[in-house]
């Protein structure tokens, strides 16, 4: 174990943390499963290789699934992690590995939470994978452009575990405008394919977010590309 | 302990060495694509894309393609009238709707016609397709699942499963003077080993398709 952590630290000594970037996400959206969320993510730009994060996920549910079942009525909570690597940079064009994962928490509205009356609904809790590539495009000197896809995996594990989606490939498109040397507006839509539990889940899926992300070190730039 | 530090290690070294590709001859692409399936008397409407490496002098790409043709965006219905004596909440005769996805390889040669871009994608690999109850017929009488009933209804042949082989050629033109970004148009053939299922047969997705893509690449 002492090894474990001697191998830890050097790697932290590796990164240059004088040059290391803090940033925040902020960002609402609508999307065919909430019908409005709010999402905040601190990224911590290690160098100019690999941004790791934490987010927090919150939305009104209009369509999700609790046992294979649709639901309509409830709230979502989802807490994870994000790490962002680049691949690659060749002028303008750039390409990052990501991954997203984290656990959830459905909140059913006890009363009157489907329109599927023969079920007893409880709470639901499960996890979320989503690995992708990120393409960036820097158009202008303040616009860039992304496009990629994920791999979205969920996974419920109470009432029971069941296979709930995926993995399944959406495409995200992205439009960046930075704001000022520390801000940055950001549009980003995801859209897709899905299938899950045999078939009784979501079938196609669709989100769009508007966000807008700061960076804390006032003497760094708000980075435009990836997640 | 030690296998886990060592794949790290071997996972670093190689996300470094790709990350050199602007030296080296190792480019990368990624296609999002929609398109057109000439199915059983209506189009279909698929997404999809297709990501991997380009080789060879560029000459040749070598990666993954995912698409599918998911229900929502496809109102086209198939009506199946129920055995003798069976019904669905009162109904004898059922619209179901279908969907179907596939995953896999694609090896796609690359040559230039003039200034267009050519391409002849091979692709192989698995396939799904299912027929499905739409609408309020997800809601079911008696809370079971939907897929559950799906199985009773069509004597548990809703969906099968099987292989996909594909061919195609597309064509391609640049939307940047760097190359980076490009849109295009396809062609391509669709051929189903192994699948079957009771309102699609063996032959429901042996069908043409167009598709409408664009390429970000290196």
């Amino acid at each position: 174990m002492n090894r474990v952590i001697l191998v830890g630290l050097l790697l932290l000594g590796s990164w240059n943390i004088s040059q290391a970037q803090f940033m925040v996400d902020a960002e609402v959206g609508t999307s065919k499963s909430d019908q409005v969320f709010g999402q905040l993510q601190l990224a911590w730009q290690t160098n100019n290789r690999l941004r790791l994060g934490a987010y927090f996920y919150q939305g009104a549910i209009q369509y999700r699934f609790v046992d294979a079942r649709a639901i309509n009525a409830g709230n979502i909570s989802q807490f994870g992690l994000s790490a962002l690597v680049k691949l690659t940079e060749n002028g303008p064009l750039r390409l990052d590995a990501f991954v997203k994962a984290g656990g959830r928490n459905i909140a059913i509205n006890q009363e009157n939470p489907s329109e599927l009356t023969t079920y007893t609904f409880s709470d639901g809790a499960g996890f979320t994978i989503d690995p992708g590539l990120i393409a960036t495009y820097q158009a202008t000197e303040k616009l860039s452009l992304n496009a990629g896809f994920n791999m979205h995996l969920a996974i419920q594990t109470s009432p029971q575990t069941i296979f709930e989606q995926g993995p399944s490939g959406y495409f995200i498109f992205g439009l960046n405008q930075q704001l000022s040397e520390t801000s940055l507006l950001y549009a980003r839509t995801t859209v897709g394919p899905t299938s899950g539990a045999v078939g009784d889940t979501e079938k196609f899926f669709w989100q769009i977010a508007v966000g807008i992300r700061f960076s804390l070190n006032a003497s760094q730039s708000a980075t435009v590309f990836g997640f | 302990m030690k296998k886990i530090i060592m794949a790290l290690c071997a996972l670093t070294f190689s996300v470094s060495i790709f990350a050199q590709d602007h030296i080296s001859k190792v480019g990368w692409y990624f296609t999002p694509e929609v398109s057109g399936m000439f199915l059983d008397g209506h189009v279909g409407r698929a997404m999809g894309f297709q990501t991997g490496v380009s080789i060879l002098k560029r000459q040749l790409h070598v990666g993954m393609f995912y698409y599918g043709r998911s229900g929502p965006i496809n109102p086209h219905t198939v009506s199946y009238s129920l055995d003798e004596g069976q019904t669905y909440k009162g109904k004898e005769t059922i619209d179901f709707r279908a969907d179907h996805g596939a995953f896999g390889v694609v090896v796609a040669p690359q040559f230039k016609l003039g200034k267009v871009h050519m391409d002849i994608p091979l692709m192989f690999g698995q396939f799904g397709a299912g027929f499905y109850l739409t609408d309020e017929d997800r809601l079911t009488p008696d809370g079971r699942r939907v897929s559950e009933w799906e199985d009773d209804l069509l004597g548990g042949e809703d969906a099968g499963f099987g292989w996909i082989l594909e061919g195609g050629i597309r064509a391609r033109t640049s939307l940047t003077q760097d190359n980076h970004i490009q849109i295009g148009m396809g062609l391509h053939y669709t051929h189903t080993i192994g699948y079957n299922s009771t309102l699609g047969g063996t032959d429901y997705y042996k069908a043409p398709r167009v598709s409408l893509f664009l390429l970000f690449g290196n």
